[in-house]
This record gives C-alpha cells, sequence and structure tokens, in this order.
C-alpha cells in the first residue's frame, strides 16, 4: 500500500464512520463528499451488500451497505441516514460508490503503527480509536472480486 | 448518447436499445416489450426515445450484481440499467 492511498508510512488521515455496531476509517484522500441519504433504486438480483443505484450529481453510482460490507451487527440506527461517497477501486480504474452508513463522525490521524494489517481485502487493518476497534477500509479492493 | 426506450420492472428503472423495440404490447399483468429476441416484460414504460448519456457500470455492479449490464445511465434524475434483449436479468424475463 502506498501513500496515495492513505496507508503509507506517514501517519492516514481517515473519515471515521460509524455503521452498525463497527467503526470504520476511510482514507481521506478517498472521500468524495459525504450526503444525507441518497434516493436509492434497487437493482433486483443484486447480493445484499448492493443497496441498488442512486443518482449523485447528474451521474450514476452504485450504493452499498456499509455494515454488510464489513459484517458488522446492526447498530441503534439501522437506516443509514448518511451516504459516504468515495472513490473505490484501484487508481487507473477508480468510480464513485456510495457507502450507506450510520454516521460520520471526524476526521482522525492514524499511525500506521497502531494499525494491525488484516488482509488485502476490503478491510485492510484494525485499529482501536477512543477504546473502540475499528476497521480501516482498503477502497482499492472494493471493486475487486 | 444513445436512443433508449426507458421502462421500470421490479422497483428499477431499464433501458433497452430503441433500435432493439418493435412494440409494446398490453398484457393482463403488464407490459411486453416485444424485440428482436423475444419478450421483456414490464411494469410501465417511461420513454420511447430516450437520448441518455450511457457510461460502463463499472467494477462494483459487476461485482455484487450477476446480470449482464451495458451500462447505466440517467433518466429525469433516476439511474437506468441498460440490458441487452438477448440477456435479460430474472426480473425483466417472460414467463
Amino acid at each position: 500500500m502506498d501513500s496515495r492511498s492513505g496507508t503509507g508510512a506517514a501517519s492516514l488521515r481517515a473519515l471515521l464512520v460509524e455503521t452498525g455496531e463497527y467503526l470504520c476509517a476511510l482514507p481521506i484522500n478517498r472521500v468524495r463528499q459525504v450526503v444525507r441519504a441518497l434516493s436509492v433504486h434497487p437493482l433486483p438480483g443484486a447480493s445484499p451488500e448492493l443497496l441498488g443505484l442512486a443518482e449523485f450529481t447528474g451521474e450514476p453510482i452504485p450504493v452499498l451497505d456499509l455494515a454488510r460490507l464489513v459484517g458488522a451487527p446492526t447498530g441503534a440506527r439501522p437506516a443509514n441516514p448518511v451516504t459516504v461517497v468515495v472513490w473505490a477501486g484501484p487508481p487507473d480504474a477508480r468510480e464513485l460508490v456510495g457507502l450507506a452508513a450510520d454516521a460520520a463522525l471526524e476526521i482522525v490521524e492514524i499511525a500506521p503503527a497502531d494499525v494491525a494489517a488484516a488482509g488485502p481485502g476490503l478491510i485492510g487493518g484494525e485499529v482501536a480509536l477512543g477504546g473502540r476497534p475499528t476497521c480501516l477500509l482498503n477502497l482499492e479492493a472494493l471493486g475487486s472480486s | 448518447m444513445q436512443l433508449l426506450v426507458v421502462l421500470t420492472r421490479g422497483g428499477g428503472r431499464w433501458g433497452l436499445a430503441r433500435d432493439a423495440v418493435r412494440e409494446v404490447v398490453r398484457q393482463a399483468d403488464g407490459l411486453a416489450v416485444a424485440t428482436e429476441e423475444g419478450l421483456v416484460r414490464a411494469d410501465a414504460v417511461l420513454d420511447v426515445a430516450a437520448h441518455l448519456n450511457v457510461r460502463p457500470p463499472g467494477a462494483v455492479v459487476a461485482r455484487f450484481w450477476p446480470g449482464h449490464c451495458l451500462g447505466v445511465a440517467i433518466h429525469d434524475g433516476a439511474p437506468v440499467v441498460v440490458v441487452s434483449p438477448a440477456a435479460l436479468p430474472p426480473v425483466l424475463q417472460a414467463e
């Protein structure tokens, strides 16, 4: 992972997002915008993670259920009142994707030494923030199978 | 820009290439769009000649939706999934 993806040797700036009972840290350079929940049009036959498609700045984008993506138990606000629009995929093929979540909390600095690497998938690492376990998301892996 | 027939079905909004559509037939339980490849089921037809900017669906849709998507677009503020009559998702298939 390199510094462009926000996971290099320097400290990582990340948007802290609450989803279900989990916290997720999204590399700030991958965050396009946080908006009130986009109106989602379902895509029949899709996996449960894909809530559907939504219109964002005149373009269609897929909207994913962040809690399902990370396997988070349902929290107190399961209605997903916010959509975090992020750049997903590798740098040469990135695309905008909406992540339906409970709340965008704050921007935090994460020291690489505090991160326990988790693997090559969407959850790139884990870190404790404020005493709560937090998934550090690798959004580059989101579009890959 | 592509010229599409836009229809609704199963809560979604779908697009078919205008050139592939022959006619729209009313049936007891909705509509059927006749194409060279067979019938496409629809709840409603919203537009028979929509000029839409269709772009590739992207890797995320391909990963989480098993259907064959030719592209995605926006019609009247709502997303449209463009499909081929030759490779319809089950929700659009005539029984």
